[in-house]
C-alpha cells in the first residue's frame, strides 16, 4: 500500500477529472467515472477506500437521496445483501440521528464506523450493519457538497480502514475531489434542466408549426369555398343588370351598382388572401420573361385614368423610356396596380406621379403621391400582413383596403430580386418605389 | 351539321347551372345540363352531337378532372371542345397538369355569361 502521491500525478487527475466533468454531462456517468478516477487513477483503491457515494438533496420532496454509486466489488456486496434498493434509500431531511443530515445541515464533515448513522430512519439498525459487514467497511467520511455555501448533497468515502490511518493529504484530496464533484453536479443539473427546457420548446415549436399549417390550410380552402358564393352572386346580378325586361329605375340601379361593388371589394380580398396563403406556403409560382417595363407599367398606370379623374386627382404618366428587364408580367402589374391604386386612395385630391428611371444595373420605378405622408410610428407596419397606416385612409369605398397589397408587393419585388422601400414627408406627400435588375 | 348548337353544362351549382343554362338557351344554343360528373360522362357519351362541354372542376360523384380525362381517352368524344369551369385561379390551375387536356378556362368569379358566350363563339369558329 503506497501512501505517499506524487504530485505531478495529482494534477493529471484532477485535470482529467476536469475535462471528464465538461465533457460528460449525464449524472450517473460523470459521477462513477469521477469515483473511477478517485479510486483507480489516483490510487484510492491501494489506501484501502472501496465505495464512494454520492447523494443529492431532493428539494420538493425535502429528502436526501442516493444518486450514484462507484462501480466497485464491495459495492456490489452491499447491493446485494440490502433489504432496500439503493435508489430507494430517501432519507427525510429532518430525520435525526442520521450523519448525512448533520453533515449537510451543519455543512461540516463526519465520519462513523457504524452504517447505522448512513441509513435511518430507512434501514433497521441490524440490516445496516449486514450491509456494512458485507463488504467489510470500516471507515465511512461524509462530506458536505456545498454549492456557493448551500448544501446540495453529501458524498460518503467507504474505506477499509480506521479513521486513524487517514492521512491529511487523504483529506485535502477528498475536499478538493468533493470540489469536482460539486461542479460536476451543478453542470449536470443546468444540463439536465436545459435539455428540459429544449425539448418543451421543441414540442412548443412543433405545435407552432402544425398551427401555421392549419392556418395556411383554412385560408386556401376558405378562400375557395367563399367564391364559390361570390360567383354565384355575381352572376345573379349580372343577369338582373343585364337581362330585365323592365327598366331599372335610377335609385335601384345605385343599389345594384353598390352590390356589385361590394362584390369586387369581397373578390380583391379574397384573392389577396389566396396569394397570401401562397406566398407562405412557398407555392407562389413566377413565370419570368423578357419585358418591355415602359409599356407594362403605362398599361397599369392608364387603367387608374377613370378613377383618377372621378377623384379629382392629376395622374401623371411617366416619360417614354427603353428598359427591358426579366419580370413576372402578372406580378409586376399587380405590383404596380398595388403602389398606384394605394396612391390614389390616401392622396385626397392632388397628383399621383408615376416615373420610371434607369442606371447600368436597375431600373426604379416610383409612384409619388401629395397625400398626408406616413407618421413615423407607422413605418415599421407598412410591409407588414395586415399592416397599415392610420392617417389619411379615406372610409368610403375607394378607401377600402385589407393591408396585404403592400406585402404582397414586397414578396413579388423580392422574389424576382429587387427592393421595395418608400420615402414619406407628413402633410407632403409619399413616394412609394422600387428597383429591379434590367436585362444585360 | 344540322340544328342548334349542343352544349353540354356540367355544374353542380344549381343557381349558376341555371344562370348559364338560361342565357345560353336564349341566345340560341341548345342546352343540356348535368349536376356531377357520373351524370356528366352518361350524357356526353350517350348523347349524339355534343358541340361543346362546360365543365365544373369540383364535382360530386366523380370530379371534374376524371370527368376530362375520361372523356379525352374515348375517341367518341375526344375531339368536343372541353371548358373547365373553376374559381380556382389561372396561378392553381396551371399546376394542376389540365393545361394539356382542356381546350380553355372559364373562371367562374371573373367571367360573366355573356364574356362565357363570346368564347364559345369563338370555339365554333375555329
Amino acid at each position: 500500500m503506497s501512501s505517499k502521491f506524487d504530485s505531478s500525478r495529482l494534477i493529471k487527475v484532477i485535470l482529467s477529472l476536469q475535462s471528464l466533468i465538461l465533457n460528460t454531462l449525464d449524472y450517473d456517468k460523470v459521477i462513477s467515472k469521477i469515483a473511477n478516477t478517485l479510486l483507480f487513477d489516483a490510487g484510492f483503491i491501494n489506501l484501502g477506500y472501496r465505495i464512494i457515494v454520492l447523494t443529492l438533496v431532493d428539494e420538493n420532496q425535502r429528502t436526501l437521496n442516493r444518486i450514484s454509486l462507484s462501480k466497485t466489488e464491495e459495492a456490489q456486496k452491499t447491493q446485494e445483501v440490502s433489504v432496500v434498493p439503493f435508489h430507494k434509500i430517501e432519507i427525510p431531511l429532518r430525520s435525526e440521528g442520521n450523519i448525512l443530515i448533520k453533515a449537510i445541515k451543519n455543512k461540516k464533515s463526519y465520519h462513523t464506523n457504524y452504517w447505522p448513522d448512513l441509513f435511518r430512519p430507512i434501514l433497521k439498525d441490524k440490516d445496516a450493519i449486514a450491509n456494512q459487514n458485507a463488504a467489510g467497511i470500516k471507515t465511512s467520511l461524509v462530506m458536505p457538497i456545498l454549492v456557493r455555501n448551500k448544501s446540495i448533497g453529501a458524498l460518503i468515502f467507504s474505506m477499509i480502514k480506521d479513521y486513524s490511518e487517514v492521512s491529511k493529504q487523504e483529506l485535502i484530496l477528498i475536499k478538493a475531489f468533493t470540489d469536482i464533484v460539486s461542479l460536476a453536479v451543478q453542470n449536470s443539473k443546468l444540463y439536465s434542466s436545459t435539455k428540459t427546457l429544449a425539448s418543451k420548446l421543441k414540442v412548443a415549436n412543433s405545435h407552432l408549426k402544425e398551427l401555421d399549417k392549419m392556418k395556411d390550410e383554412f385560408i386556401s380552402i376558405a378562400s375557395h369555398e367563399l367564391k364559390t358564393p361570390l360567383s354565384i352572386a355575381k352572376n345573379n346580378l349580372w343577369m338582373y343588370q343585364n337581362t330585365a325586361k323592365k327598366e331599372i329605375d335610377e335609385k335601384n340601379k345605385r343599389f345594384l351598382t353598390e352590390t356589385e361593388s361590394s362584390l369586387t371589394r369581397l373578390q380583391s380580398i379574397i384573392n389577396e388572401l389566396l396569394d397570401i396563403s401562397r406566398i407562405q406556403q412557398g407555392r407562389m409560382m413566377f413565370d419570368i420573361s423578357p419585358n418591355n417595363i415602359y409599356e407594362l407599367t403605362i398599361e397599369v398606370t392608364k387603367s387608374f385614368e377613370k378613377l383618377a379623374h372621378k377623384n379629382h386627382i392629376d395622374l401623371i404618366l411617366p416619360e417614354k423610356i427603353k428598359v427591358e428587364a426579366d419580370v413576372d408580367p402578372v406580378k409586376y402589374k399587380e405590383v404596380v396596380e398595388n403602389l398606384i391604386s394605394n396612391a390614389v386612395k390616401y392622396s385626397g385630391s392632388g397628383s399621383v406621379r408615376i416615373s420610371i428611371e434607369k442606371d447600368n444595373k436597375n431600373f426604379k420605378v416610383s409612384v409619388t403621391d401629395s397625400g398626408p405622408g406616413i407618421d413615423k410610428k407607422d413605418y415599421s407596419k407598412i410591409f407588414t400582413k395586415f399592416g397599415r397606416a392610420t392617417q389619411g385612409l379615406k372610409l368610403d369605398g375607394t378607401g377600402t383596403s385589407t393591408g396585404l397589397g403592400l406585402y404582397i408587393a414586397k414578396s413579388y419585388i423580392r422574389a424576382m430580386n429587387g427592393k421595395i422601400g418608400f420615402t414619406s414627408q407628413l402633410g407632403k406627400g409619399t413616394a412609394f418605389f422600387f428597383t429591379l435588375p434590367i436585362k444585360k | 351539321m344540322s340544328g342548334k348548337t349542343k352544349i353540354l353544362i356540367v355544374e353542380d351549382e344549381q343557381s349558376l347551372r341555371e344562370i348559364y343554362t338560361e342565357y345560353l338557351k336564349a341566345s340560341g344554343y341548345e342546352i343540356i345540363s348535368a349536376a356531377d360528373g357520373q351524370e356528366a360522362l352518361e350524357k356526353a357519351k350517350g348523347i349524339a352531337g355534343i358541340d361543346i362541354i362546360l365543365l365544373d372542376v369540383m364535382l360530386p360523384k366523380i370530379d371534374g378532372i376524371t370527368v376530362l380525362k375520361e372523356l379525352k381517352a374515348d375517341p367518341k368524344t375526344k375531339k368536343i371542345p372541353v371548358y373547365l369551369m373553376t374559381v380556382l385561379s389561372l396561378k392553381d390551375l396551371e399546376k394542376k397538369d389540365t393545361k394539356s387536356e382542356a381546350d380553355g378556362y372559364i373562371i367562374k368569379d371573373t367571367m360573366n355569361p355573356e364574356q362565357i358566350k363570346e368564347l364559345i363563339e369563338k370555339t365554333l369558329k375555329k
